[in-house]
């Protein structure tokens, strides 16, 4: 299972096999140009593989107004 | 498809290249220091216009860095409009921020100033049917203060952290509205220059991503808080902002070439061809502040919230 954080709200997603963040975003209808990836508590790019046990949060871009 | 920095480091952006938090952390402050060499040299004393978000953080960070290298004066400047349940976030972290890097902030707030706050204004807009977004209630009030406050303080620069999402979203949500004159004011160097009562504006983020200061603040600021203007879905600031994110997810590059063409092709004939900024700038009958009409826009609104 991979524990995905977006938007103030967690759910797990199970993988069958490793994944490219890019394709888990496209996946979760989430933009890349919107949000940050922060996989394990480390700020990573969109290029990245996420596996299973592997925890990630969808940090938005834009805040304030 | 893993890529790294070209020193091996993990990569943490990857826009044109994939650079690591140190190599990331250079180029942008490289790229900051560059434009503010370019624009403040002559500068003697500056304002900088602060949130308390992530953009005006880096902004003022990478400013005051440069300030105390180039014996520089500086001081924050920012704005309380009183929003309850947000505002109240931004401006203890803006505080705390200041006092760690001894930096002198000044704060305004909506309610000392008119007696009223903006929730409080949004409330007499919905009882009167006015039809004003809060969003514009607030620029305005907020230009009015920053500029006045700045120009009263002897700063003849005053920054703001627009980056370049920003800049397209801006130049977008003109178009909709079909606000020409607003366009020709923008730029890295905006604002109506030929009157002595406002203050040239710098945006030297204008060329930045959003998502590079989004990535900047996570890694440099981490008690930043993740807080948002309840009034955000008035704005049509958020549809000009998943209509370029769309663009730029269907056609790599959007935003780059939007905000390349207009500051450098659309601008610049803009600038030139500007009834805005070639008429003769007036003050405001009511409160001596330069208008291009005889009653500026803080007096006009003032006038129709307040009698």
């Amino acid at each position: 299972m991979v524990e995905i954080e977006f938007e103030d709200k967690i759910k797990n997603l199970k993988l069958n096999k490793s994944k490219l963040i890019v394709d888990l975003m496209v996946d979760l209808k989430i933009s890349p140009e919107a949000y940050v990836c922060i996989l394990n508590g480390n700020v990573v790019t969109e290029n990245e593989i996420v596996t299973e046990k592997d925890k990630i949060k969808f940090a938005r871009v834009w805040s304030g107004g | 498809m893993v890529v790294d920095c070209f020193c091996g480091e993990k990569a943490v952006y990857a826009e044109n290249k994939p650079l690591c938090k140190f190599h990331f952390s250079k180029w942008l402050n490289d790229f900051v220091n560059e434009r503010l060499d370019k624009h403040l040299k002559e500068t003697e004393v500056i304002a900088v216009a602060v949130s308390g978000g992530k953009d005006s953080t880096a902004l003022l960070d990478f400013t005051n860095k440069w300030a105390i290298k180039n014996k520089k004066k500086l001081f924050a400047i920012s704005i309380d409009e009183g929003i309850k349940g947000y505002k109240e976030y931004t401006l203890n972290f803006l505080r705390n921020f200041c006092k760690d890097n001894k930096i002198k902030l000044y704060i305004h707030s909506f309610k000392k100033e008119t007696g009223k706050t903006l929730d409080e204004l949004v409330n007499i807009r919905d009882t009167q049917n006015f039809s004003e977004k809060a969003c514009t209630i607030c620029g305005i009030f907020r230009r009015y203060f920053l500029n006045k406050y700045a120009r009263e303080r002897g700063a003849t620069k005053i920054l703001f952290a627009h980056n370049r999402d920003d800049e397209v979203q801006t130049f977008i949500m003109n178009l909709f509205v079909g606000n020409l004159p607003q366009m020709t004011i923008k730029g890295e160097l905006g604002g109506i220059i030929n009157h002595s009562k406002f203050v040239t504006r710098l945006k030297p983020l204008i060329n930045i991503p959003e998502k590079a200061l989004a990535i900047y603040s996570l890694l440099n600021y981490p008690n930043l808080p993740d807080t948002e203007c309840p009034y955000l879905n008035e704005s049509i600031r958020s549809m000009s902002r998943n209509f370029i994110n769309e663009l730029e997810k269907r056609k790599k590059g959007a935003k780059k070439n939007i905000l390349e063409v207009y500051l450098k092709e659309i601008l610049p004939t803009l600038k030139k061809n500007s009834k805005l900024i070639h008429s003769n700038i007036k003050e405001c009958a009511e409160c001596n502040e330069p208008s291009s009409k005889n009653k500026c826009n803080f007096c006009e609104l003032i006038c129709r919230f307040f009698v």
